[in-house]
């Protein structure tokens, strides 16, 4: 430390910097975020009930929903007027099995998008591929950063049997693969599954994953639609996110209004909010499930090198009052 | 233990520098961070630079995590320069928020907890320092009005975390939030009140005509950039965001200009840390930056051997002289 305080004022603070800086870097190599967001939490309790896909099943009712606000997205073309406000999310998990329960005020239900001029209802969840510690672009990730999307659709769910009246459908006798091209290639919009399981690195990427095992149902009442979407937390595939007790994960959602002509980037977004997986039922309160999770020596170790570090910046900055020193800079 | 204790009230910190050298990181952060990376995907054909954008990522992060470090490098030095001067209401504040901040990685302490003491630090901090006499009234209230605007944005999201099923009107509260949050930039211009500086009013025209015109002509991705840096939805008028601009960065302008960059770093450690709960850097940010305005020498170069403190009216009386 004297030969720290005999060096000039100048090079102790570049050294102070740079020692920073290296801390900084070694945070970012181990991947440990020294700050811990405060974002709203949605909390995924255990369920000692199996729900379902029915979205109207009784452990829903009892289960407390979380409120995400939703605006309009108004980032890229097409863009929303905001016809969704809110949607109340609901989520718990059981036999390993995470279940999440979406509610939305829409009195008008669109279940078809069989005419050019209309369009369907959906709503989709929206996860951060990998897990990090800052959250990818909302607007459909980033180069490198995708987005696992969950995306149900209330015209996938009911097909071709709410064609409006006047509709007229031909009698097409195949129906292996080979005479549906667009289904055989892959195409998301000839899937006739309810629920998409997506990947987006970024505007115009979205993309089907191979893993299509979000499984989904709607349904529409007085007060809107409801939704259950469901997975087991084991990850399918590569950048789709696991889940597990006592983990936090990022969550987004957005919605779709039909009778808005909502589609594609013209639909209703949250910010990213926080999944918590709970060890507990909601009914007994809420703990941290320590048992469930080692404990992060590493975090340990890089605070208290942090500590050190911010100690010697403090050294560097500090004097005591009575120093005599020439290096004294001016006063402010 | 005495001989520590003597050791450290002899202690004297330049947290003006440690805060200059914080606010670097920090706006670093924001631009790169959560400015560019987040806007450039709307490039078309970005895929091309990938290589560059994944480099620029990197920075911010870097930027980020080296920001969160020199934050509490310098809560660290306020709090034992408000144990030397024996400031005990403000020295209570920042260890607890301290505790709670350094403690919330690790997930000890229920999150309700941990926003619970941000926000009532946030809210009681400046206000104890006023009734303590530490700060002045004009120099409260700006303060005051960003912790209002910070507490009415931050409600919500406590709320939501400790009784789930308690509903609130949180529109409304957000705008309530914007509304407080714009009145605490109009109200700064109570520390450089006094004849107006050219120079100052050049870069205050500037910026709020650029930010006025931002917003009429690109609402909305202005209005989500907003949103995500600053916690304002946007609900008013671009006019009366472009106002407040101005005024800020007349005020941090004619600060600088008079000698008193501590009211510059202030305002710049609002705007980092933005309204409402985002993460505990960004309250610690936001926090640093309601103390820095409320209180006059919360931060400062070390003294000189012969120098006297200067009070806070004192402080004020010069910038309204000058």
């Amino acid at each position: 430390m004297t030969a720290l305080t005999s060096t000039s004022p100048r090079t102790r603070r570049l050294i102070a910097i740079g020692l920073v800086l290296m801390l900084a870097i070694g945070f970012r190599i181990f991947d440990v975020t020294p700050a811990a967001a405060q974002s709203s939490i949605l909390t995924s309790w255990s369920s000692t009930t199996d729900p379902g896909l029915d979205p109207n099943s009784a452990v829903w009712a009892d289960t407390p929903a979380t409120s995400v606000q939703l605006t309009a997205q108004n980032v890229t073309p097409p863009m929303s007027t905001g016809g969704i406000r809110a949607v109340n999310v609901r989520s718990v998990h059981y036999n390993n099995m995470l279940y999440v329960n979406l509610q939305w005020a829409d009195t008008t239900p669109d279940m078809s998008t069989a005419s050019v001029g209309t369009f369907a209802d959906a709503v989709a969840m929206q996860f951060p591929s990998v897990a990090a510690s800052s959250v990818p672009a909302i607007c459909m990730g980033q180069a490198d950063s995708a987005v696992n999307i969950w995306q149900w659709r209330a015209d996938a769910q009911e097909g071709v049997s709410l064609m409006p009246d006047r509709g007229y459908v031909d009698l097409y006798q195949f129906t292996d693969d080979l005479y549906y091209p667009a289904r055989a290639a892959g195409n998301i919009q000839s899937s006739t599954a309810a629920v998409q399981n997506l990947i987006a690195g970024g505007f115009g990427t979205l993309t089907p994953l191979n893993e299509q095992v979000i499984a989904g149902a709607g349904s529409h009442g007085a007060l809107g639609w409801s939704v259950t979407l469901a997975r087991p937390f084991t990850a399918p595939g590569e950048n789709q996110p696991a889940f597990a007790t006592g983990d936090m994960v990022d969550v987004a959602f957005a919605v779709w209004d039909g009778t808005n002509k909502d589609r594609n980037g013209q639909k209703s977004v949250s910010a990213f909010v926080r999944l918590e997986i709970a060890g507990n039922d909601f009914a007994a309160p809420p703990t941290v499930p320590a048992s469930d999770a080692p404990f992060p020596w590493d975090t340990l170790a890089l605070i208290t090198i942090a500590v050190a570090v911010v100690g010697l910046v403090l050294a560097v900055f500090g004097r005591p009052s009575d120093w005599d020193g020439d290096d004294q800079p001016d006063q402010t | 233990m005495t001989a520590w204790f003597t050791r450290l009230r002899s202690h004297d910190f330049d947290s003006v520098a440690i805060a200059t050298i914080a606010v670097v990181a920090l706006l670093t952060e924001l631009i790169i961070l959560r400015l560019v990376t987040r806007t450039a995907i709307h490039i078309p054909g970005l895929g091309t630079f990938e290589a560059e954008f994944r480099l620029l990522s990197e920075l911010g992060r870097i930027a980020f995590n080296a920001a969160v470090i020199l934050v509490f490098a310098l809560l660290i030095a306020m709090t034992i320069d408000a144990f030397i001067k024996m400031r005990w209401p403000l020295l209570v504040a920042l260890l607890g928020f301290l505790v709670v901040a350094i403690s919330a990685p690790f997930g000890w302490l229920p999150e309700a907890l941990i926003d619970s003491v941000t926000i009532i630090v946030i809210v009681a901090a400046p206000l104890l320092g006023w009734l303590s006499g530490d700060g002045s009234l004009r120099r409260s209230i700006p303060s005051l009005l960003f912790s209002s605007a910070f507490a009415v944005a931050a409600l919500p999201t406590v709320v939501g975390k400790a009784q789930p099923e308690t509903t609130l009107p949180v529109s409304s509260m957000l705008n309530v939030a914007e509304a407080l949050a714009l009145a605490a930039a109009f109200s700064l211009i109570l520390y450089v009140w006094g004849r107006p500086q050219r120079r100052s009013l050049i870069i205050a025209v500037i910026v709020g005509v650029v930010t006025a015109g931002m917003l009429a002509a690109q609402p909305a991705t202005i209005e989500i950039l907003m949103l995500w840096n600053l916690g304002l939805a946007g609900y008013f008028s671009p006019m009366v965001y472009g106002v407040a601009a101005a005024v800020c960065a007349y005020v941090a302008a004619t600060s600088i200009r008079r000698g008193q960059p501590t009211v510059a770093l202030g305002i710049a450690f609002v705007i980092a840390g933005g309204i409402g709960l985002h993460s505990t850097i960004q309250s610690a940010s936001f926090l640093i930056g309601v103390l820095v305005l409320a209180y006059p020498d919360v931060i400062r170069r070390p003294l000189a051997p012969a120098s006297e403190p200067k009070s806070s009216d004192a402080e004020i009386g010069v910038a309204v002289s000058v």
